[in-house]
Formats: C-alpha cells, sequence, structure tokens
C-alpha cells in the first residue's frame, strides 16, 4: 500500500472514530429534552421603520455595539451609517469598489470596514479630526472575494474569504497576524464568539469550523447540510453554533457536545437561507431567505413561530440590535427595515 | 486505487489533514442531555429579557412612532375661529375629532 492509500485508510478510521464518539454521546436528543416545555407563542413583529437611500440591492448590513446605530452596504457603492430611530443617514461613505459584499461596525463605534470582489477589506474612519470619513487601511493579501469581516477590536479584524481561508489582521500595520486555511471551499460567512477567544465559518464545503484566535487552530469541524453554508451565529452563551445553508435549512450545533443538536426545515420552505440572527436570550432564531421571507424560529422547539414578509426583494442580510429591541433586515429591493 | 503517482503536495497535504482529524478527535465531549439542558436553563433565564420573545409595551418602544397625537394638535389649532360679536373662541367642532 503506498503512502497515499495508507494516509487516505487513516483517515476514514479517524472520522469513524469522531462518529462513534458523537454517537457515545447521544443519551438523549434536543427534542426529547424539550419535550416537556411550550412552543413560543406566535412572534409577529412589525415593520416600524423603513431606510430608505440606497440605489440598488443592499448585501450586507451590521448593528454597531449598544447603540441604535448601523452600517449598510450596498452595490450602489455606498456604506451608509444609519440611526435607526430617527432614519437619519449619519454618514453616507462612497466606496471605490462598488462590489461590496460584506460591512462590520466596530465594537468601539469609530471604525467601519468593508470589502467583496475587491478582495480587500477596507477600514474607514468614522471619528476623524477634520470631520470627514476617509480610508484608513486597506486590507489586501487575499486572493479571493471578501464574503465576511468582523472587528475584534480598533486593531484588529477578522476576514473569510472565497479563497477558503479566513484571516487575522493587525489593522495598525495592515499585515496578516493568521491565516486559518482548512475549509476545501469558500469561506462565506464568520461570527465571533461572545469572548471573543474564537470564531466560527461557514463555507461552500458545507462545514462549520471553530478556530481558536490566539493558538491558530481549528478545534472542530461540523458537518451535515447538503449545500453551501451562507450565514453562521452563535448561540448567545457561546456554546453553541447556528448555520444557515442553501439547502433551505438551519442547524444548530452544540460545541461542547460536539455535534448537530436540530434542524430547523420544513417541507414548505424550498428557498436558500442567506442570513441568520438568534435573539436575546437565543430562544428564537430568525433566518432569512431567497424567498424574501424572514423565518423566524422557536430555537428549542425546532417549530417556525413566525415569519417576517415585507420586502420585495431576497432579504440578504438580518442582525439583531445588542439590547434585543430590534431587528433589522435588509434586502436586494434596496431597502433596510426595522422590526419589533 | 489510483495508479497515478501522487505530487509530494497532496501527500503533504492529506498528512495535514490526518493530524487535523486526529486533533478534532482527541477532544473531551459532554453528552447531548447536559448540552440540552444548559441552553434550555439559558433560555428560560433570559427569556424575560428578550424584547422581541416578550413583546415591547408601545410606551417603551423607541421604534414606535408616536406622529399621530402631533396631527391632531394641529389640526385642533386650525379649526378655532373667532366669534366677531363676542371675540372669543367659537366652541371647537369636535365632532370631526370624535370620528378618530
Amino acid at each position: 500500500m503506498d503512502e497515499m492509500d495508507q494516509l487516505r485508510k487513516e483517515a476514514d478510521s479517524i472520522k469513524d472514530q469522531i462518529t462513534a464518539a458523537r454517537k457515545a454521546g447521544q443519551d438523549t436528543s434536543l427534542q426529547e429534552a424539550v419535550a416537556g416545555i411550550t412552543v413560543v407563542g406566535r412572534v409577529q413583529l412589525k415593520t416600524r421603520k423603513t431606510l430608505r437611500g440606497h440605489l440598488a440591492k443592499i448585501y450586507a448590513m451590521h448593528w454597531g455595539t449598544d447603540t441604535t446605530l448601523c452600517v449598510s452596504a450596498s452595490q450602489d457603492g455606498k456604506l451608509i451609517v444609519w440611526d435607526s430611530i430617527s432614519t437619519n443617514k449619519v454618514n453616507a461613505i462612497p466606496l471605490k469598489s462598488s462590489w461590496v459584499m460584506t460591512c462590520a461596525y466596530a465594537p468601539s463605534g469609530n471604525l467601519v470596514a468593508c470589502g467583496g470582489l475587491d478582495n480587500m477589506c477596507s477600514i474607514y474612519n468614522l471619528k476623524g479630526k477634520d470631520g470627514n470619513v476617509k480610508v484608513m487601511r486597506e486590507l489586501a493579501a487575499h486572493t479571493g472575494y471578501l464574503s465576511c469581516c468582523r472587528f475584534l477590536s480598533d486593531s484588529e479584524i477578522i476576514t473569510s474569504s472565497g479563497d477558503c481561508t479566513c484571516v487575522l489582521w493587525d489593522i495598525e500595520t495592515g499585515t496578516q497576524k493568521t491565516v486559518f486555511a482548512g475549509h476545501q471551499g469558500d469561506c462565506m460567512s464568520l461570527a465571533v464568539s461572545p469572548d471573543f477567544k474564537f470564531f466560527i465559518s461557514g463555507a461552500c464545503d458545507f462545514t462549520a469550523k471553530l478556530w481558536d484566535i490566539r493558538e491558530d487552530a481549528c478545534r472542530q469541524t461540523f458537518s451535515g447540510h447538503e449545500s453551501d453554508i451562507n450565514a453562521i451565529g452563535f448561540f448567545p452563551n457561546g456554546n453553541a453554533v447556528i448555520t444557515g445553508s442553501d439547502d433551505a435549512t438551519c442547524k444548530l450545533y452544540d460545541l461542547r457536545a460536539d455535534q448537530e443538536l436540530i434542524t430547523y426545515q420544513d417541507s414548505s420552505i424550498m428557498c436558500g437561507v442567506t442570513s441568520l440572527a438568534p435573539s436575546l436570550s437565543g430562544r428564537l432564531i430568525l433566518a432569512g431567505h431567497d424567498d424574501f421571507n424572514v423565518n423566524i424560529w422557536d430555537t428549542l422547539k425546532a417549530e417556525r413561530v413566525g415569519v417576517l414578509a415585507g420586502h420585495d426583494n431576497r432579504v440578504s442580510c438580518i442582525g439583531v440590535s445588542t439590547d434585543g429591541m430590534a431587528c433589522c433586515t435588509g434586502s436586494w429591493d434596496s431597502f433596510l427595515k426595522i422590526w419589533n | 486505487m489510483s495508479s497515478k503517482p501522487h505530487s509530494a503536495n497532496t501527500i503533504a497535504h492529506t498528512r495535514r489533514m490526518v493530524q487535523q482529524l486526529r486533533i478534532e478527535a482527541g477532544i473531551d465531549r459532554i453528552k447531548v442531555s447536559k448540552a440540552s439542558a444548559d441552553l434550555m436553563n439559558y433560555c428560560s433565564d433570559h427569556a424575560r429579557n428578550d424584547p422581541l420573545l416578550m413583546g415591547i409595551p408601545a410606551s417603551d418602544n423607541p421604534f414606535k412612532d408616536k406622529k399621530t397625537c402631533t396631527i391632531l394638535h394641529v389640526l385642533v389649532l386650525f379649526t378655532e375661529t373667532i366669534d366677531p360679536s363676542t371675540a372669543r373662541p367659537l366652541a371647537t367642532d369636535e365632532t370631526w375629532l370624535h370620528g378618530f
């Protein structure tokens, strides 16, 4: 047997070990464990605000931390920072490249970032001395599109890319601190853990991976989806991961049990999931779909408890504010809506 | 079994993949019952502070529009007219207000 065959045999054997270890942990299922609790009542949210101003498809939005400000990115080539209560545009930032796919708000509120088909992550300083918003850094090294980015602080940001890697950057020097390689397909989405020690990535290889930021290591890999994972998020306590896929389902994976606990699916839902966000307590999962709707799930009972219908095109992004008071959806119809 | 000779790159890549699998196989795992219980407890502990789950009373909702009162107030001002003989405001016709 040549070395390649030996390695493949070993890989299969280890995969079997992992499957067996996971099975050994299945002393029950989440479904059985929650049998005694009631499904949450029907959730009916209303559109409270419509943020109008973008002239083309909105691809991404991100709430600021502990604020009612949020940033959105559209292929009209603009990044807009909105005051979601007054609906005023606090900043309207023209971009060098209009092919933007992601945006992020720094926890400090000082910076925003965006990127897309230009393969770069551009950092903008909102609090510059002269009041003008300027590009502070252009983080270039990815060899594929920028699908997602999230700030750890004003000096560090993590990006995911179509080149199958995620990268931790030093914003000050504009250099790569760590390259997280391992996915076998385009990385589509990432989310940082509440304690900022880990991040998770979802990719077109149908898997989600948990990465230790400081140890530069992939700790766990989760499979099960039958198509690209487009959206990913942490359950609020950081112990579980929620994924949304082109296979029209969402899944909940527990990190400490190292396995999938439940799938959120319905035969009537046939369109891919584009985005997702948990509510403050984690009891609800809001998932945006290609069919212009947002489905609201009872996280524990895996039943659909609400629908947000109001957009005239694909819901491309969704986010729940840090105080849990509102949900924001962004769509290819060029509008953002605030619901609660 | 492929008879094509494998490049050094492919073998190195597969070695890395096997090494990664070893790391992932070696972690400690808790039982699904414990994982489920912890999720349920977190949800119930935080449910009452979850505005989207519990609903938000109109008075506490900063996103809810409060414009209607202002419009009514302005319309009331415009309907007051002065009686030339008494120089006093005529009784405001409130019947249309009751319609709201």
